[in-house]
């Protein structure tokens, strides 16, 4: 299953940081966090909405995010994700673990 | 750790509101959906487009669902539940399959469980004490045979790796009093017994050491079952007096219900009885007299090993010490249930690997079956592998459907078995320990419910790995049924040859045995055990002090008994055959003494009657008479084994010997034929005959009675109950038997061990049959068209039906070869159940091969005649 390799196609494991990332800056719904993580990557990065509520509920489950029923911007019912402060330390462990293993990439990729 | 713990409780809580998460799931996605609609027309694209493009970056719902619902449930369970109700499914329509794979695992789980019953209890199962794998029995080895144990060494036994230790042997004392009078069964014990075993009476107390001395006080312990009977449970029983071999004893304690001591549960009575052992001084000081059990609790942190070794350490100090007793001795530690059980547990471990090796051959058949509906299933499974589905997921499918039929076939097994196990109790021999508690309890339900599962992966794994292995673009070719088919009948062959294997190691074993019996019943005893009847009349010390007055109260009683009608003969003796003896060692006069190895024989005190009374033949000299009495020069008669031990094919009419050094010199009279004593499966040993009216001549007490007449058992007994009663009103006669019963009775274990083998070999041999005609007929329907184009071209019958039979036996000759192999090792096992039979006997390896190899070709032709009759055109249109 899911075995189908598409461009843009975020590295595994990085979607979770990727939303922690975008409710580090705020609460949102689903449809707002990839609204944001498609428009600041500059459409890079494109996020499967068949996967992101998956991700969300698990993050959810892992206690490293909490959601409430609210209300959006435009008044819609929607369901709000919230960073906890579990989330927030897991975020930044993610953070290095990404910047090490980015430079660590970039070295290589440098000197070969 | 406590993150996924919560994780975990969190989805437990979840699942109670899965419905509810279903509804909030959908409405998140609606909500997203709506955003896009508003951000679309926000942009000045329509809503509708807003939505289609949402939708479809959303995917499918029901997937989207399946994997939210997989973070918050358990997905992995709700696979399970899938499968296993999708596997029910497919065995509800399969009844055939499933009624023969659920009963022919029932018959070996049944088989299994039962017989587990019954060796579980009777060997396995811990003693009934505290912390029973520290209790060890001390045992004194003569030239490393098992020997009593002398009373005299029991001081220097206590050793450091010893915490404390305790004699007890088996003693009969008359009860006389309240109620007619009869022999108890009891066992007298050590001052230590019950803080050795760590238990005690529920009623009273245990005795005090200086109760465990010569001359102390009379005291008794009563089981439950005595006092219940007997004294009708009087709850103020302890203090009062009971008559004990005629005297007044003091009742100290009352024994819980079920208590048995080591003694009994090796023995084939229950003790009623507890005396203190009170061995008098004149035994403590000779350590030559082995006469008691010694059992002893090991030191906390102390081995098993250390004690042993410290035991070794005292018997080479007492070698030295004492060279004329001790030299031959020596002590070790054994764990006492080992002890307890020694007669029994090899044969009980040879029936439950049999057992198992029944259960294996059904395991096989099942295997068998199941393997050709997975086949069946192919291209399904194919199919379902092309689609995606994971091997594990398939091969997890079909295993599931396996442990289910194992499932049933465990509980139907279960069923079975507690018939089988009322039928093993009434069939095993008489005296086997433990016997009555034998039930279906929580360890047989435990190993049953291993066995279940074992079975279920055993027979399941290899059809679901053989049928989900095929590549699917092979499967779904066609024509491809060619190719997997004679992989699977590669297995199959393997299957099919591993259950004669089995089988045949089986069959071999019951075999043996059978010939051992057949030996055993053609054996000529030397003496008649027909219509006569064996009594013990124990004459207590304290009334019949002497052996004078013992031997007067037996010739009265002859007199009386030869007076009656219908009493053909009447004899008495210290032990009659079958019942135990007396073995002493012997000086033959000429003969030079041989300071290693003394001679010894089987000797008995006899009355006059007693060749008459056994039909034991008089071969030279004289028989017995009634001059031979105290004061007449003493004589004795001797075996036929004895005069060619010992007169060295002269004649041993007149020759004379003696029991030892200080014992007087007796003259042989008469020659008479020899007795296997001990009954059909032991040796003629050399025996002597001393007049039980020469009292000087032995230390035994006459105490077995032998009475031959008509009227039957019954009368006889009643008739010797009322002429020992009107010359004694207290005294009792106890183990009575007619010496058939007590011939019957020695060769039960190995009847019982026969007839248990011979059924699971017969079992066997059929499951194994039934294989063997499987793999034939499913071998013939897959050779369908290939047979036929053989027939159009002109085969012949004969070698249409030798092609198939020739197929089948060559698996059956490699499982026959394995099985040779495997019955040459589990014979060697048996080789204490066979009599006069080697374990490699060589016509039994020959004999049951050529059976076994002429019932598979039958069970073949069946399909194999099948395959002559195939119609060309039929089979060139088949499928």
């Amino acid at each position: 299953m899911g075995n189908e390799k598409a461009d843009g196609e975020l590295v595994q494991g990085t979607l979770d940081m990727l939303i922690l990332r975008t409710l580090a800056r705020g609460e949102s719904h689903g449809w707002g966090i990839a609204h944001h993580i498609r428009q600041i990557s500059e459409e890079v990065l494109r996020v499967e909405e068949g996967s992101l509520y998956p991700a969300l509920h698990r993050l959810e489950l892992a206690g490293l995010v909490s959601a409430e029923w609210g209300l959006s911007e435009n008044n819609r019912r929607a369901r709000i994700y919230k960073l906890t402060a579990r989330g927030r330390k897991r975020l930044e462990a993610e953070r290095e673990r990404w910047s090490a293993l980015v430079s660590a990439i970039a070295r290589v990729m440098e000197t070969a | 750790m406590g993150a996924r713990l919560g994780a975990f409780l969190r989805r437990l809580s979840l699942l109670r509101r899965r419905h509810e998460l279903d509804r909030e799931l959908a409405e998140e996605l609606q909500s997203h959906l709506e955003l896009e609609a508003d951000r679309a027309r926000a942009e000045g694209r329509s809503a509708d487009e807003g939505l289609r493009t949402a939708r479809l970056r959303l995917g499918n719902p029901d997937r989207l669902r399946e994997e939210s619902r997989a973070v918050f449930g358990f997905p992995r369970v709700e696979a399970l539940a899938r499968d296993t109700a999708l596997a029910a499914r497919r065995l509800r329509r399969a009844p055939a399959f499933t009624l023969a794979a659920v009963l022919t695992l029932a018959l070996g789980i049944g088989a299994n469980a039962a017989l587990f019953a019954l060796v579980d209890t009777v060997v396995l199962r811990p003693l009934p004490f505290p912390q029973p794998d520290r209790l060890v029995s001390v045992r004194e080895l003569f030239r490393g045979e098992r020997s009593a144990l002398a009373p005299a060494n029991i001081a220097d036994y206590r050793v450091p790796a010893l915490e404390s230790l305790a004699a007890w042997h088996s003693v009969e004392l008359n009860v006389s009093g309240t109620g007619r009078p009869e022999t108890l069964f009891g066992q007298a014990v050590g001052a230590d017994f019950f803080a050795v075993l760590g238990t005690g009476p529920v009623l009273g107390r245990a005795f005090l050491p200086e109760e465990d001395r010569d001359g102390g006080p009379k005291v008794v312990i009563l089981s439950d079952g005595l006092w219940r009977s007997r004294f009708g449970a009087d709850p103020a029983i302890v203090g009062r007096s009971v008559r004990l071999d005629r005297q007044p004893y003091q009742v100290v304690g009352v024994l819980p219900p079920g208590f048995v001591t080591p003694g009994a549960m090796g023995g084939p009575r229950e003790a009623s009885v507890l005396v203190p052992a009170a061995f008098p001084a004149e035994l403590l000081a000779n350590r030559g007299d082995h006469e008691t059990d010694l059992v002893a609790r090991l030191r906390p942190g102390a081995s098993l090993a250390e004690a042993d070794a410290q035991l070794r350490a005292v018997s080479e100090r007492l070698a030295r010490d004492h060279p004329d007793t001790n030299r031959e001795f020596r002590a070790v530690a054994i764990p006492l249930d080992r002890d307890v059980t020694r007669d029994v547990r090899a044969s009980m471990l040879l029936l439950l690997g049999a057992v198992g090796a029944v259960l294996a051959i059904a395991c096989l058949n099942v295997a068998n079956l199941q393997l050709v509906r997975a086949l069946g299933r192919h291209r399904e499974l194919a199919v379902c592998g092309a689609l995606g589905a994971p091997r594990s997921r398939l091969v997890a499918g079909l295993l599931i459907e396996s442990l289910l039929v194992a499932g049933l076939g465990g509980v139907a097994g279960l069923g079975l078995a507690s018939f089988l196990l009322a039928g093993l109790k009434t069939l095993a021999p008489a005296g086997t320990p433990r016997l009555a508690t034998a039930a279906l309890d929580a360890r047989v339900l435990a190993a049953a419910l291993v066995a279940t599962v074992a079975t279920g992966l055993f027979f399941g794994l290899a059809p679901a790995l053989a049928a989900t292995r095929t590549r699917a673009a092979a499967v779904l070719q066609v024509g491809a049924r060619q190719h997997s088919s004679r992989r699977v009948m590669r297995w199959r062959g393997a299957l099919v040859s591993g259950q004669v294997a089995l089988a045949l190691a089986l069959l071999v074993c019951a075999a043996l045995l059978m010939r051992s019996m057949a030996r055993i019943g053609s054996v000529a005893l030397g003496f008649e055990t027909e219509s006569v009847v064996a009594a013990q009349v124990k004459l207590p010390q304290e009334a019949y002090p002497d052996a004078a007055r013992r031997l007067a109260f037996f010739e009265e009683l002859e007199r009386r008994l030869a007076a009656r009608p219908g009493v053909a003969a009447v004899a008495f003796v210290n032990t009659l055959p079958l019942r135990g003896g007396w073995r002493t060692g012997i000086q033959v006069e000429g003969r030079p003494v041989d300071p290693e190895h003394h001679d010894d024989a089987d000797a008995q005190a006899v009355s006059r009657g007693y060749f008459r009374a056994l039909g034991i033949p008089l071969l030279r000299g004289r028989g017995l008479e009634q001059t031979d009495r105290e004061g007449a020069p003493y004589v004795a008669l001797v075996n036929e084994e004895f005069a060619r031990r010992f007169a060295y094919g002269g004649s041993v009419i007149g020759k004379r010997f003696r029991r030892g050094p200080k014992a007087p010199w007796v003259t042989v009279v008469g020659e008479v034929g020899s007795l296997r004593r001990d009954g059909p499966d032991a040796d003629a040993t050399s025996q002597i005959y001393l007049p039980a009216a020469q009292t000087g001549l032995y230390p035994v007490r006459l105490s077995d009675v032998a009475l031959r007449g008509n009227g039957g058992a019954g009368a006889l007994t009643s008739l010797l109950r009322a002429e020992v009663e009107a010359l004694d009103a207290e005294q009792p006669i106890s183990r009575v038997t007619t010496l058939d019963e007590a011939l019957a009775r020695g060769v039960a274990p190995r009847r019982f061990g026969l007839a248990l083998l011979a059924g699971f070999a017969l079992t066997a041999l059929a499951l194994t049959l039934v294989g063997i005609y499987g793999v034939a007929a499913y071998s013939v329907g897959q050779r369908i068209p290939e047979l036929g184009v053989r027939v159009a071209l002109g085969a012949e019958r004969g070698r249409i039906l030798g092609l198939v039979v020739r197929g089948v036996l060559s698996q059956v000759l490699i499982g026959v070869a394995a099985g040779l192999a495997l019955a040459f090792a589990a014979t060697r096992a048996l080789q204490g159940l066979l009599f006069q039979v080697a374990p490699t006997d060589p016509a039994t390896f020959a004999a049951v091969p050529l059976l076994l190899l002429a019932a598979a070709a039958l069970a073949a032709l069946g399909p194999a005649l099948r395959a002559t009759r195939v119609d060309p055109v039929t089979a060139l249109r088949w499928e």
